[in-house]
């Protein structure tokens, strides 16, 4: 393999393990505080066609990646009406958004079937930076939700781990009637993680529709990426370094399929490399899920259990 | 996050053993009924008339016995995939994976058709190749049934990853390879191979329905049976109620588990089956499942895990679907994923209803409240 097929691959794979660390990254914030969110599958769609829309509509990119935001938002928010307000079983309600947000994405997508978007998000060249050889071409010029994601994951992982509010969080995650008992409002924490963490699946759906698919397929826009997100979640142990690091992996693991094909590599079947990102998931859960693993990482203790003040 | 409190949520949610039986009629009504406003909403905002489309899929679905017959005929798989979800969460557990497991019934179905089914009488052969889709489905629920069982991954994501997989299977079977279930006979765009034309279930009339919808009734009933009547339908009414009762008990959570997924897949794989013996005996990966297996998590929660409420819910989606397709060809074409969004809101409003069912919502009137006490800003 010469060196420039190598660059180009790595570059991939940031490029396409992105959306999943932006949509994982909201799900992480969102079990953090015990929201399990099933939906960011139908989420992500719902946040591609929604900036597809108002791009087609407006050409106005940052217009239509704030759409998209939007729409990831109002899943979020129904999500936490839903499993905060109603107690209903967290599972079941992600799955009926799941269902529910990808019936809109398909109906608002209707008339854009396979049409281009007017207009993407091009690569931005860092100076000096991207000149560096081999790093920069991977690192350094790639599109703005890239460094977006850098950004937040080195947010998040400050937020959680050294700030008060970040304490809250995770106190809400692990054990919200000792949170409550010391004026830490369950509710509302619940509420804006649910909220956030849809939004950043929206961003994730913005930026797959804008860099990535760049046309409108209801079918293969997101086809799998947001199950896989929260697969990496848990993979990732609900941190968010982990996290980006396991997206990348799976970004090869879904650009090697196009640079074994450039090689010339024909006898091993496209769809075996289509399957990878669902078998290399499931095996990081089984190998997870064994023995003093589990232990040692640990969910968040009140995961997907509603939190009812008069129960504890 | 000090804010202040400067909203408090003015009504108590407070659970209740038991729902008034008058609520449990109404809920679910008002489900349907909130759904359809909030479909009308979206439909308006596509310029139709609500109250024309949902009288054309009235009109479509329940106007005429060819109507009413291919709306049963849309129902039948969603009967097997309601029941394989419903069977899996009686004891809490997701089958999110029934898509999945439909491909691997309709995969084993046709392997079996076209090997051995040829040489078999319809009478013998149409069960033995139901059974083989069964099986189909077993298999491609093993996996997730053993990782569950043996070291507790989670099978929501297990079992729904495997659905990308069988999906993506399903081609390389028929457009990737020169398989046995590619009909290389075809020149052009690669169909499946198609199953002797004999052991395709027999309709009624000149209607579509098919004798599938009679097995897809009789597994309700055995699903209905096993519940009520069984040493299994006992132990998973106590484990639900309390894992740990189960456990001291001496059932074997492990292998109960794995018995449960087992029948829940094979619903699963009845359901492709079924679908591929009764609507031509060509398995085409193109959209062969087409969101059967996610609708029979909609079917499930809508009739309440119930046998004869999954029917009764599969009958409604069922035509909702059917009609979808009419409608889709009309002269003013409404778009198909009409009834996705019936779906999607349908479910949402079943989930939330559900919660008026076990919880008794009470206001709280402003001033009988404590009054908040002033805060004080911490001085971090």
């Amino acid at each position: 393999m010469n060196e420039s097929v190598l660059v180009l691959t790595l570059a991939g794979a940031i490029t396409a393990g992105t959306p999943i660390v932006l949509a994982g990254l909201g799900e992480l914030l969102g079990e953090r505080a015990g929201i399990l969110n099933l939906s960011v599958e139908g989420t992500m769609l719902l946040g591609a066609i929604g900036t597809f829309a108002a791009i087609q509509a407006t050409d106005n990119v940052v217009l239509g990646v704030a759409v998209g935001i939007l729409w990831g938002a109002l899943i979020g928010a129904l999500h936490a009406v839903l499993s905060v307000s109603f107690r209903a079983n967290q599972i079941l309600s992600g799955l009926a958004l799941f269902i529910f947000a990808s019936g809109v994405a398909r109906f608002i997508g209707e008339p854009h079937g396979f049409t281009v978007i007017n207009k993407g998000v091009t690569a931005i060249e860092i100076p000096v930076l991207s000149a560096v050889p081999a790093l920069g071409p991977i690192l350094f010029r790639q599109s703005i939700f890239v460094y977006i994601s850098w950004a937040l994951v080195a947010l998040t992982t400050f937020h959680i781990s050294r700030t008060r509010l970040g304490l809250s969080l995770r106190a809400v995650g692990e054990d919200p009637s000792s949170a409550d008992t010391v004026g830490i409002n369950v509710m509302r924490t619940r509420y804006i993680y649910a909220i956030v963490g849809g939004a950043l699946a929206g961003l994730g759906g913005a930026n797959l529709i804008t860099v990535i698919v760049t046309s409108w397929n209801a079918e293969a826009t997101v086809a799998g990426l947001g199950w896989i997100a929260i697969g990496l979640v848990v993979f990732a142990a609900w941190r968010p370094f982990r996290l980006l690091l396991g997206a990348y992996v799976f970004g090869l693991a879904v650009r090697t399929n196009f640079t074994l094909q450039a090689l010339g590599f024909d006898e091993i079947p496209a769809e075996l490399l289509r399957m990878m990102p669902f078998l290399i998931t499931i095996a990081a859960l089984f190998v997870l899920a064994r023995g003093d693993l589990r232990r040692r990482i640990g969910a968040p203790a009140a995961l997907g259990i509603p939190y009812a003040r008069e129960e504890r | 996050m000090r804010i202040g409190r400067t909203l408090r949520w003015p009504i108590a949610v407070e659970p209740r053993p038991t729902a008034p039986p008058w609520l449990k009629v109404v809920v679910p009504l008002a489900s349907i009924t909130s759904a359809l406003v909030v479909v009308a909403v979206f439909l308006a905002f596509r310029s139709f008339n609500p109250l024309e489309v949902y009288l054309e899929i009235g009109k479509t679905a329940f106007g005429s016995w060819f109507g009413f017959a291919d709306t049963l005929t849309s129902a039948t798989p969603l009967i097997l995939t309601g029941l394989a979800v419903a069977f899996a969460f009686r004891v809490r557990l997701w089958n999110i994976g029934a898509e999945g497991q439909l491909i691997f019934g309709a995969i084993a179905a046709t392997g079996f058709g076209v090997w051995i089914g040829d040489i078999m009488a319809p009478p013998i052969g149409i069960p033995m190749t139901l059974l083989a889709g069964m099986f189909g489905g077993m298999f491609w629920i093993a996996l997730v049934a053993y990782g569950k069982a043996k070291y507790g991954v989670n099978e929501i994501l297990t079992s729904l990853m495997l659905n990308f997989v069988a999906v993506i299977f399903s081609y390389y079977l028929v457009d990737g390879s020169t398989s046995p279930w590619r009909d290389t006979t075809l020149i052009g765009h690669p169909v499946g191979r198609e199953v002797a034309s004999f052991l395709e279930l027999p309709r009624i009339g000149t209607t579509r329905l098919h004798w599938g919808f009679f097995v897809a009734v009789i597994a309700a009933v055995a699903v209905y049976l096993v519940l009520r009547h069984t040493r299994l339908g006992f132990t998973m009414r106590v484990m639900n109620s309390s894992p740990k009762a189960a456990h001291y008990s001496g059932v074997s959570i492990g292998a109960l588990t794995v018995r449960v997924l087992l029948i829940s897949g094979s619903l699963a794989g009845l359901a492709g089956a079924i679908e591929l013996l009764g609507r031509g005996g060509r398995f085409s990966p193109e959209g062969f499942a087409a969101g059967l297996g996610y609708t029979g998590i909609v079917v499930a929660a809508l009739g309440r895990l119930t046998p004869l409420g999954i029917v009764v819910s599969a009958v409604i989606l069922g035509a909702v679907e059917n009609a979808a397709l009419t409608l889709q060809s009309m002269a003013n074409p409404i778009p198909i994923s009409v009834s996705i969004i019936v779906q999607g809101t349908l479910i949402l409003f079943v989930v939330g209803g559900a919660t008026l069912l076990s919880y008794r919502w009470r206001w709280i009137p402003r001033r009988a409240g404590p009054k908040a006490m002033p805060r004080e800003e911490s001085n971090t």
